[in-house]
């Protein structure tokens, strides 16, 4: 059904035909909500990821892309690398990144942007985290991310996550799941700093967990820090705010199958 | 306005003066007037301005959310 291996996975065509099943699902959602489909570059640059002060908030979960200097470029057609990996001296600086979450393109797309209305944006992405250590279809090192996201005033983006919250906790009844609604913990936030005091405070994070741990999904309301950073404006002429429900793929594969036993009966049980 | 909420005020628009003005609704923690790095200074802040120590919970996290929440719940109690 799947293989996986220090963090990355290969997905059988029965998990390939049930991801097709929950993604029919999600892009159903989005075009109900308006959202217009959009995918973006695989690799981002890391100036633009600094706009969001990404090094300095998660300097651990970053992979970044790289390439052979061109003075190696001889030695290495000669002898390859048999060390299995390239020395950093063989390397040029990093100047791009893999994304490690889908809806930072969608600002950066935005950027500059006047809105009249809210949009409604839905994309995909494989995404990539460098963690301390990895478990099945449960924490990759690279996953898929389906984000659907809202970019307008304050009640518009927090009706989106409201709506999707009833309707992503109503999916998980119907699917056995069982979902319960956590305020999100984050992990990279130092435990005596200001942000994960804030984070107590004015929780930015729901997270819907499978069997109370599984963060499965996640509605985020980032207020206006996108629209301020990326200086998109809402119809009100104030910095745009901005909310996404994002599905980790991989993980509602993982909870499907653990349901269900098979993805032949995981696919029975999710609707048309 | 009474002085110490100027006060406020000021050492709000001082680190965002692009907002240009505070209207007493106006939500900080949404508009990210305080965001996740400046809250405790300004907990702080309001601590050396009322010479009383503050708590910050989930009780009492909307006492610092407006101008007016500020005045009637920190400053004038």
């Amino acid at each position: 059904m799947s293989d996986v291996r220090e963090g990355l996975a290969t997905l059988g065509p029965g998990m390939v035909r049930l991801r097709d099943r929950l993604e029919n699902r999600w892009l159903a959602w989005a075009a109900d909500c308006g959202a217009a489909p959009m995918l973006f570059p695989p690799l981002m640059k890391v100036e633009d990821l600094e706009r969001f002060d990404y090094f300095r908030n998660f300097p651990h979960l970053p992979l970044l892309v790289s390439h052979l200097r061109p003075e190696r470029l001889a030695d290495v057609a000669k002898s390859g690398l048999p060390a299995g990996e390239a020395e950093t001296n063989d390397l040029t600086p990093a100047g791009w990144a893999l994304p490690s979450a889908a809806c930072y393109n969608i600002y950066l797309h935005l950027a500059g942007a006047d809105l009249d209305a809210a949009r409604y944006v839905t994309t995909v992405a494989t995404c990539f985290r460098n963690e301390e250590r990895y478990d099945g279809l449960q924490r990759l090192h690279g996953f898929t991310m389906r984000e659907i996201v809202c970019i307008g005033t304050r009640d518009e983006v927090q009706d989106h996550l409201r709506a999707f919250k009833t309707k992503v906790t109503a999916f998980g009844e119907r699917l056995g799941l069982g979902l319960t609604v956590a305020a999100g913990s984050d992990p990279f936030y130092q435990p005596q700093s200001g942000r994960a005091v804030l984070q107590q405070l004015f929780p930015q994070k729901e997270e819907l967990l499978y069997e109370g741990t599984l963060a499965i999904a996640s509605l985020n309301f980032h207020r206006n820090f996108f629209g301020e950073r990326c200086r998109i404006r809402a119809a009100d002429g104030q910095p745009a705010f901005s909310g996404c429900v994002a599905f980790g793929i991989e993980r509602w594969l993982h909870a499907l199958l653990a349901r269900h036993g098979s993805p032949e009966a995981a696919i029975e049980a999710i609707p048309e | 306005m009474t002085p110490e909420i100027a006060d406020v005020k000021r050492w709000l628009l001082e680190r965002k003066p692009e907002i240009g003005d505070l209207d007493p609704d106006f939500d900080l923690i949404d508009n990210r007037v305080i965001d996740s790095l400046s809250f405790l200074d300004f907990v702080f802040f309001l601590e050396e301005l009322t010479g009383r120590e503050l708590q910050a919970t989930a009780e009492t996290v909307h006492h610092f959310r407006t101008l007016r929440a500020i005045e009637g719940n920190i400053l004038h109690v």
